[in-house]
């Protein structure tokens, strides 16, 4: 028998939040939201106590000597949570700017809190900004006992009418008053990382006492609907049924292909196309796709280099696509570009795969989406891809992702990124030159866990935008320099001249 | 410049008048107008603040006192906890004037009021703020007006 007491967790009502916060907020947790201003801390607590309001269980939402609040009403009512027939019914807004200027403001604003909590028994209380009240409190010889007696005072009581509480302060990460990071409950940061001309808004969950947070920065950005979180780490998805990869492969579309890979490509894998521009990479992806939604796959795209209708006019599968969107049995993904988040990136591609069942994704290409990333994530965009790669194939489904390399006839290189030993599966496309004409050969370099093809082989795209791949290059060497010889030919060659 | 509009003084002067007794005398009518002036700032200021408010109503004798030069001494004061100050303030500017004159400069006070609210908060909030200062007062009414 479980004795421990249950706690019930508030959702946050800030899509991605719950899942870092390990739950959800306790209830009648005292937790603090701090940060820089402009951090998103007014916002965020609008956000929490409009999704937890009701009449019977209302909440009261304090100003105390921070941004006026006929100000804080004109702009928070822009967003979409901001619902203003909850105003003064199950919402209360009380400004305590006067008892906090007055002698001994922090006794008056402790009594007024008390009073209306007791008065009005909310289910959540908002404190904007309890700092304002450290900073007054804090000048005089005994302002750090005061303090701590008004936090903990506040903290009993607003726990003994069971309320959970926020209270928002502008704080920078060396600039702790320690007695009111020692009574809360919980702590989230909010900060807002600057890197050459972008800025990413991040969120901590620094503290969070009986239950389990993901620890880490959490990118978070402000929209018209507030705030949105995306976690760092997704919840791992239990896919069933699944098997060994090896198990049960897929086909690429490209027959020949699938024989090359030793019979197709191991469900879940991370696949990894690299070849120069115009190799054919965007093609095979586009097989690879239309093989899956005739096998009832569904399909997920993401592109960061064009728009999805200008994806759809150019892509050779553009038309079967724009009528497989229609039937949902398709979707691109097209993110905002060069300020978006690796983690924005994973929770738009997770949810397109959950909308619509995809058991199937591209991503094409890395090369696009490392430029579509803050510079803050194009430092780290290994650890990045790793995660996002990672959680795609967590949710069962097989990911074709491709990257442009130029050829180069020195060195064998697989990824700019050196992100090859990511992917499961790596299959190089290049360009050789025989017989005075450019063509096009193909490899499968790797296969983890599985046997497959050495053969390089020479491979064409047909008026119908089809990969035909041909025989092996037996007869040559050299065709990774670019310039092959015919094996024949030079061995003759070599052979000495009968005398 | 938020100006008072005409529908704005219109719900103002229909608001004033539920408020006033008919046919009293002016000193029972600038009464009836700084009371309803306090119903509006009690409720309004847990939500804005004292000083919130009380700065409104300083811009809106300032925007009005060139048409209703009566406001031109009235000088709402800073340092008050409370409203007091400036409701006797405006009921003894009302007193000086006739009827007709007192109803038309609340009226544009109220309404200017009212203008700077609407353009800070939007109305759905101040008709709110209206429903629960006034009860008996017809906000939808007001619309249709309009």
């Amino acid at each position: 028998m479980d004795h421990r007491v249950p706690i019930r967790r508030l959702s946050s009502g800030v899509p991605g939040l719950d899942e870092v916060l390990g739950g959800g907020i306790p209830e009648f947790s005292l937790n603090l939201i701090v940060g820089s201003p402009g951090s998103g801390k007014t916002t965020l607590g609008h956000q929490i106590m409009f999704a937890n309001a009701r009449p019977d269980a209302p909440a009261l939402f304090f100003t105390v000597l921070g941004e006026p609040p006929i100000k804080m009403l004109r702009y928070q009512q822009q967003f979409s949570f901001f619902d203003a027939s909850k105003v003064n019914e199950s919402v209360r807004f009380i400004n305590l700017g006067q008892e906090a200027l007055e002698e001994g403001g922090l006794a008056k604003v402790l009594k007024r809190i008390i009073d209306e909590v007791d008065r009005t028994n909310p289910r959540i209380v908002v404190v904007d900004s309890f700092r304002a009240i450290v900073r007054r409190t804090l000048i005089g010889p005994t302002g750090e006992h005061q303090m701590q007696d008004f936090m903990q005072r506040l903290a009993l009581h607003l726990t003994s009418c069971e309320a959970t509480t926020f209270m928002l302060g502008e704080y920078v990460h060396d600039d702790e008053d320690s007695s009111v990071f020692t009574v809360a409950d919980g702590i989230i940061w909010l900060t807002q990382a600057v890197e050459r001309n972008s800025v990413v808004r991040k969120l901590q969950v620094v503290k969070m006492r009986g239950q389990g947070q993901i620890p880490g920065l959490q990118t978070m950005r402000i929209t018209d609907d507030g705030v949105m979180v995306y976690p760092r780490i997704l919840k791992p998805v239990e896919v069933s049924g699944q098997g060994s990869p090896l198990e049960h492969r897929l086909a690429s579309g490209v027959p020949r292909l699938d024989e090359m890979m030793g019979g197709g490509i191991p469900r879940g894998y991370s696949v990894l196309v690299a070849g120069p521009s115009g190799s054919g990479k965007t093609v095979l992806s586009n097989e690879f796709i239309m093989e899956g939604i005739r096998q009832g796959e569904p399909g997920v795209i993401a592109v960061f280099e064009k728009r999805p209708n200008d994806y759809l006019h150019t892509t050779p599968r553009g038309a079967d696509f724009t009528r497989l969107v229609a039937e949902k049995k398709l979707e691109i993904v097209y993110l905002r570009p060069l300020d978006l988040s690796i983690d924005e990136t994973l929770t738009a591609l997770s949810e397109a795969v959950h909308r619509i069942g995809a058991k199937r994704a591209v991503i094409d290409s890395l090369s696009g989406l490392e430029l579509a990333l803050a510079p803050t994530f194009r430092e780290d965009f290994r650890e990045s891809l790793y995660r996002m790669v990672g959680a795609l194939t967590g949710m069962g489904v097989t990911v074709l992702s491709t990257v442009e390399l130029p050829d180069s006839f020195t060195t064998l290189q697989f990824s700019p990124h050196g992100i090859a030993f990511l992917s499961d599966a790596i299959i190089m496309q290049r360009y050789i030159e025989i017989g005075g004409q450019l063509k096009r050969a193909i490899a499968v370099v790797k296969v983890r866990g599985s046997q497959h093809s050495k053969d390089l082989c020479e491979y064409e795209i047909d008026a119908h935008g089809t990969i035909v791949v041909g025989e092996p290059l037996h007869g040559y060497e050299g065709l990774l320099t670019g310039a092959p010889f015919e094996a024949e030919r030079r061995h003759a060659s070599q052979r000495p001249i009968p005398q | 410049m938020t100006m008072r509009t005409a529908a704005d003084v219109l719900v103002a002067r229909r608001l004033l008048a539920q408020e006033s007794p008919s046919g009293a005398d002016p000193a029972a009518r600038a009464a009836a107008v700084a009371h309803a002036y306090e119903k509006l700032a009690e409720r309004l200021s847990p939500l804005i603040g004292t000083a919130g408010v009380r700065a409104l109503l300083a811009r809106s004798v300032k925007l009005t006192k060139a048409d209703f030069p009566c406001f031109a001494t009235l000088v709402v004061p800073v340092d008050h906890a409370d409203h007091s100050g400036a409701t006797e303030q405006l009921a003894a500017c009302l007193r000086t004037l006739e009827p007709e004159a007192s109803s038309a400069a609340a009226a544009a006070l109220f309404g200017c009021l009212l203008g700077l609210l609407n353009g800070f908060i939007g109305e759905r909030l101040v008709q709110q703020i209206l429903r629960g200062a006034f009860p008996a007062f017809e906000t939808s009414v007001t619309k249709e007006t309009e």
